[in-house]
């Protein structure tokens, strides 16, 4: 009997210890954020000093305009806080900011995207179908459930403006491209914060950039 | 090398033992608590130590100071690596990353003991067997996965004290050395255990 007690006490606290102890993982939204940056190695952009940028920022979708119509653009103010923040973080750096009609050494073109992901659970072991009455279902299996996230992506490229363009389509080099990727929630104070701190990420780990 | 010398000390333990008479085997049931520490490749990806875990082995006596046995251990290795940038050549990531990795070692084992008259049993021996290992890693939304079986050796060394003719109070150090396959490393660990006998 004794040795019963022991056993099932053992195991208990085996249990206890276990359970309690699930290992952690993000917290806040913001532990999501991702930074990614990349830079041209066929180019040496190092005498590059000065740039131009668009003010508005459009959304990229992966649907094609028709003909007269014109492309979203995010709200002016997070594209303020976006691009104030890369004005700030370019001075910092040593670059000049010029006019697009000053002959810019390289521009930088600005756009975001969103993408939603539907999650979807279904256990086979769920009975529901069969009792939908009363809404049992069999211990541990629960109904199936779905969740939709949404990411937001916002893409800085430093495009050069002085290297003849190969391309057919007229197109220029891409000589440094920022890539923040996170999640579109949380409230609008916070969200702004989260865009310039990880624009201000985006350029302190390239140092590719400094002048 | 590691492994046959951990062989050769378990085969010469073979030659310094006596049979034990059936009436005499004891047949023992543990249950413990097993804490864990990444050593080598394993530290790299995990150097925190673990507070999860539990293991179970069965053992009999086979000699009068030799014992046989199968035991199977969960360990829980978490961390949480802060934010940090990581660079290779032109590329560079920021972020928040969690690591996790689920071992699962299953061996044989055989320890030769020695029993004193207050009722302690100092043990040392070494068990051979499989690791199935799930690593983790989440950064962002999304998780990189890798799961592998990796061979087994793991030494292990303690103590067990009668706290009544049926149970025991345990207590061991285990090192859970897996061999290196081909697309990873060796993933090794040292394990600390605590918990109950019965008999």
């Amino acid at each position: 009997m004794k040795h019963k007690k022991l056993l099932s006490l053992a195991a208990f606290t085996l249990a206890l210890l276990f359970s309690g102890c699930r290992p952690g993982g993000a917290e806040y939204i913001s532990d999501l954020d991702v930074v990614g940056t990349a830079y041209t190695k066929e180019i040496d952009f190092s005498g590059r000093k000065t740039y131009a940028m668009w003010d508005s920022i459009p959304q990229i979708s992966g649907d094609q305009l028709e003909p007269g119509e014109t492309p979203k653009y995010v709200s002016q103010t997070y594209a303020n806080v976006v691009t104030s923040e890369i004005d700030k973080q370019m001075k910092a750096l040593g670059w000049t900011k010029v006019g697009r009609d000053q002959n810019p050494d390289a521009y930088i073109q600005n756009a975001s995207m969103q993408n939603t992901y539907v999650y979807y659970y279904y256990s086979y072991y769920y009975y529901g179908y069969y009792y939908p009455y009363s809404g049992w279902y069999y211990p541990g299996y629960y109904p199936p459930t779905y969740s939709t996230t949404t990411t937001g992506t916002l893409l800085m490229m430093l495009v050069d403006a002085k290297t003849e363009s190969t391309s057919p389509n007229g197109t220029q080099p891409v000589l440094w491209i920022g890539i923040i990727n996170g999640l579109m929630e949380g409230s609008s104070s916070s969200f702004t914060s989260r865009v310039s701190k990880n624009v201000g990420q985006a350029f302190k780990q390239s140092p590719i950039l400094k002048r | 090398m590691k492994k046959f010398i951990t062989i050769l000390a378990a085969a010469s333990l073979l030659f310094t033992v006596k049979p034990a008479k059936a009436q005499d085997r004891e047949k023992i049931f543990n249950m413990y608590y097993s804490m864990g520490l990444g050593t080598g490749d394993m530290a790299d990806f995990i150097s925190k130590y673990s507070w999860r875990g539990f293991g179970m082995e069965w053992k009999t006596d086979v000699f009068d100071n030799a014992s046989l046995g199968f035991g199977a251990e969960w360990n829980v290795f978490y961390e949480d690596m802060g934010y940090d940038t990581y660079t290779r050549d032109n590329l560079a990531l920021s972020g928040e990353q969690f690591r996790y990795a689920n071992m699962f070692p299953m061996t044989a084992r055989f320890n030769y003991f020695k029993d004193n008259a207050a009722g302690m049993r100092f043990f040392g021996g070494a068990g051979i067997g499989t690791t199935y290992m799930i690593h983790d890693l989440d950064m962002n939304i999304y998780r990189w996965n890798r799961d592998t079986w990796q061979f087994l050796i793991a030494p292990e060394v303690g103590v067990s004290y009668d706290i009544s003719p049926e149970n025991t109070i345990l207590l061991s150090v285990k090192y859970n050395l897996n061999f290196k396959t081909k697309d990873v490393p060796s993933q090794s660990y040292l394990a600390f255990n605590i918990g109950f006998g019965f008999r």
